[in-house]
């Protein structure tokens, strides 16, 4: 193999596969990107997979001189690519040993052999349905946050994705609150139903992947799988499996107090009274009267906090807590500039609507 | 940095257990008296005359079978019922002496002098010991300094000394020197055994030659924590009075079974009881608990038979104190870790992430009814009390329970139940 490739997108690829290859592995041949050489094409695909997901990147223009394949360690080569300042580097393998070059440097890293390295078979989608890019990308950005983490009941520690028709909903959770979001897809058919929850991981790397908006992202379900295609990467990955609670139950209706906030001046003032929120309870107290918010917080020992701000609300005095992490995480995905607050009882979920697709839910904290 | 004026007394108990049992028991005064651990297993407490003995704290009751009879030392269980009630009755007698007060354990507690009226701290120091036997039955020791950790020192000699008679006051007192050079470092509150290894290293022996050793060796060697403890040997106060405890992050309550546990049915019984009772502390702590670890072993150190120790931890989806919901939990865990064949000889339920129980994050899928299930657990234990009795107990942890801590040798709670009173009779 023996190829001259733009340093800057031969990076990205690679660099894509050093987020999907795990850190620790007895198998440390998964630690590696197989890099795979084209003469007639002229490409250079990446892969990487950890058994879980598996991507798949295409660099066009590139100069290939000579075809093959080799597996190199992923965060290695990613840094080499990294602190490097070339435009065009150089990569030619010999039996294992592959040799970086740039202008004023020659990294010969050891690699393993490609024959070694888990067989990537990544089908052409049949696109079950089609997204514009950007459409994703928001709606991946508004809800993943809100999926637990390691959670022992597996199926909240991914994302859920709906489709009915043309619609595409998506949900997260983590028990304490909940993010979802609605989007519209070209799908083929209006009949096309499909549920299907995505893990965490995956739903990072195809965040990462939607570079250019105007792009249709193709999307199919097989066998457990979710495969999701640009352009030039292709990702496929299991699915969670298991049964994704029935979140429509806990989304509340009918509420009676419905608050109208800047989202910047709610979002300044919920970091800053942050700051003496109780450590243990990790609770502040939002106070609703006629025209204003007080927000409020202490910690026994340290101090308390208070901080006053105009809302559009006109109503009986009301008093609700909650955790200022779960309220900042909305608001920073939250592009709006008001958003509404939906409150009832003290003890109850309140709601937070931005725009007409996304909705959060969140648990109160009792303060 | 300038020495305070503060001046911290410790008052602590005599021989504690000791002491409590002789309060009920008068013909235990001048008797050799030794109290044991959980399952009557080790020495935990010691009269003066156990320790002319040579019997050292925490040995096992059987290394020492011979002496017991040889001497005629009187034996007892562990009495905790007892020994809590009567400790309640010293501290509230203490805080009477001075509105500032520290309860530092069962047995001991920290007052704050400087600001009490009264002739002298010496003065009110022997009214103090002398009102606290009278209205207690408990002997203690005063000791006295501008710091805690000097109060502790002044405590230590004022135990050993019988010249002081229980009291040592070392508040710019001309005996500080002295008491300083006979200390060991490895005699100083807040100095671990490893810790004194580690001072001793560097030839410092004593606390007066570690409280005038360099701080840039102390700090480098020994941290922050070793800084402040020098300080304080200096006169110089970093730690006050907690007059309120800082809360609880975790609890436990693990038990050695009174003989070896072989089926599941009793096992699920032994962790049901130990939840329920951890359950029972964290509402009287007013805290509900975030995570909770189950674990079971068997004796490690046996030659036969298959030796076993696990454990599981689980997050409960909202902090919680229901016992209903932790026997639950407790039980799913011990189905788990539970391996037939093994003999084990001791289980525990650990609670941790305590938080206040009025400060809830709530979860959006809870099965459980919040209000009801608190509505139930207040009723529970106001019917319960703090007897331990349990006029009202969950099925699961047992009738018979056969697998219990064994207390052989345990006095009656003459200060919390009805039919234990003492009794008195004449002729």
């Amino acid at each position: 193999m023996k190829i001259a490739c733009n340093r800057a997108a031969l990076y990205e690829a690679v660099q894509l596969a050093s987020s999907i290859v795990p850190a620790r592995t007895p198998k440390e041949i998964l630690k590696c990107a197989k890099i795979q050489a084209d003469k007639e094409s002229q490409t250079v695909i990446v892969m990487a997979t950890d058994n879980e997901i598996t991507v798949k990147y295409t660099i066009p223009q590139v100069q290939v001189d000579d075809g093959g394949s080799t597996v190199l360690p992923a965060d290695r080569i990613a840094s080499i690519l990294h602190e490097s300042s070339d435009e065009t580097v150089n990569l030619e393998l010999t039996d294992a040993t592959c040799e970086v070059v740039g202008k004023d440097s020659r990294f010969r890293i050891y690699g393993h052999d490609p024959d070694d390295y888990p067989a990537i078979a990544i089908t052409p989608p049949e696109g079950v349905l089609q997204i514009q890019a950007a459409v994703l990308k928001r709606m991946i950005h508004m809800t993943s946050f809100a999926a637990a983490r390691e959670n022992t009941r597996y199926a909240i520690n991914g994302v859920l994705w709906e489709q009915q028709g043309k619609k595409l909903r998506l949900v997260a959770t983590d028990g304490r609150r909940l993010a979802k979001m609605d989007g519209t897809t070209k799908s083929k058919s209006s009949d096309d139903n499909q549920t299907a929850i995505v893990p965490g991981k995956t739903m990072q790397v195809v965040e990462r992947i939607l570079h250019d908006p105007e792009e249709q992202v193709q999307i199919s379900f097989p066998d457990n799988k979710i495969c999701i295609n640009t352009a030039l990467v292709q990702v496929l990955s299991n699915l969670v499996q298991g049964r994704f609670p029935k979140y429509s139950d806990v989304i509340p209706e009918g509420h009676e107090k419905k608050i109208k906030i800047n989202r910047e001046l709610l979002s300044s003032g919920v970091r800053r009274v942050a700051l003496l929120a109780n450590e243990q309870s990790k609770g502040i107290l939002l106070s609703f009267s006629n025209e204003s918010l007080c927000l409020t917080s202490s910690t026994p020992e340290a101090g308390e906090a208070e901080i006053r701000m105009p809302v559009e609300y006109q109503g009986e005095e009301f008093k609700i807590g909650f955790n200022p992490q779960y309220i900042l995480e909305a608001l920073r995905v939250v592009e709006e500039l008001d958003i509404v607050f939906e409150l009832s009882d003290p003890g109850k979920p309140g709601v937070i609507k931005a725009g007409k697709d996304f909705l959060y839910v969140l648990m109160p904290v009792t303060v | 940095m300038r020495k305070t004026n503060n001046i911290f007394a410790l008052v602590d108990c005599n021989n504690f257990y000791v002491s409590c049992e002789r309060v009920f028991d008068r013909r235990l005064e001048g008797r050799p008296v030794v109290v044991l651990s959980n399952n009557d297993g080790c020495v935990v407490a010691r009269s003066n005359e156990v320790k002319a003995l040579g019997v050292k704290m925490g040995v096992p009751v059987f290394q020492i079978r011979d002496l017991i009879e040889k001497h005629k030392i009187e034996v007892y269980s562990s009495n905790y019922t007892l020994y809590g009630d009567m400790s309640r009755r010293v501290m509230d007698t203490l805080a009477q002496f001075a509105p500032d007060m520290e309860i530092y354990s069962i047995d001991e507690a920290f007052l704050e002098l400087a600001s009490v009226a009264c002739d002298s701290p010496d003065t009110l120091a022997r009214r103090l010991q002398a009102t606290v036997k009278q209205w207690t039955g408990i002997p203690v020791s005063v000791g006295m300094a501008r710091t805690k950790t000097l109060a502790k020192l002044a405590n230590h000699i004022a135990k050993k000394s019988a010249r002081t008679r229980g009291v040592l006051n070392l508040t710019d007192s001309p005996w500080l020197e002295e008491a300083l050079t006979r200390t060991s470092v490895g005699d100083l509150w807040g100095v671990g055994s490893a810790t004194a290894r580690k001072i001793n290293k560097k030839g410092i022996e004593t606390a007066r030659h570690l409280r005038d050793t360099d701080d840039g060796w102390i700090r480098k060697s020994l941290g922050v924590v070793g800084l402040r403890t020098v300080y304080e040997l200096r006169g110089i106060c970093c730690y006050g009075l907690e007059s309120s405890p800082p809360a609880q992050k975790g609890l436990a309550v693990t038990r050695s079974f009174g003989k070896p546990v072989e089926s599941l049915p009793d096992m699920r019984e032994a962790v049901a009881l130990y939840a329920s009772r951890a359950g029972a502390k964290l509402r009287r702590n007013r805290q509900a608990a975030a995570t909770m670890t189950v674990f079971v072993m068997t004796n490690l150190f046996q030659k036969t038979g298959p030796r076993h120790f696990d454990s599981r931890t689980i997050e409960f989806p909202v902090p919680t104190s229901d016992t209903a919901e932790m026997i639950d939990y407790a039980l799913r865990i011990t189905e788990e870790i539970f391996r037939p064949g093994c003999r084990y000889k001791k289980a525990g339920v650990l609670l941790e992430g305590l938080v206040p129980e009025d400060n809830v994050q709530g979860h959006l899928f809870d099965p459980i009814d919040r209000p009801r299930s608190r509505r139930l657990m207040k009723t529970l234990d106001s019917i319960n009390g703090r007897s331990p009795l349990e006029r009202i107990r969950y099925a699961a942890t047992g009738v018979n329970r056969s697998w219990q801590t064994q207390f052989r040798h345990r006095s009656p709670q003459y200060t919390t139940a009805w039919h234990e009173l003492l009794q008195v009779s004449s002729g």
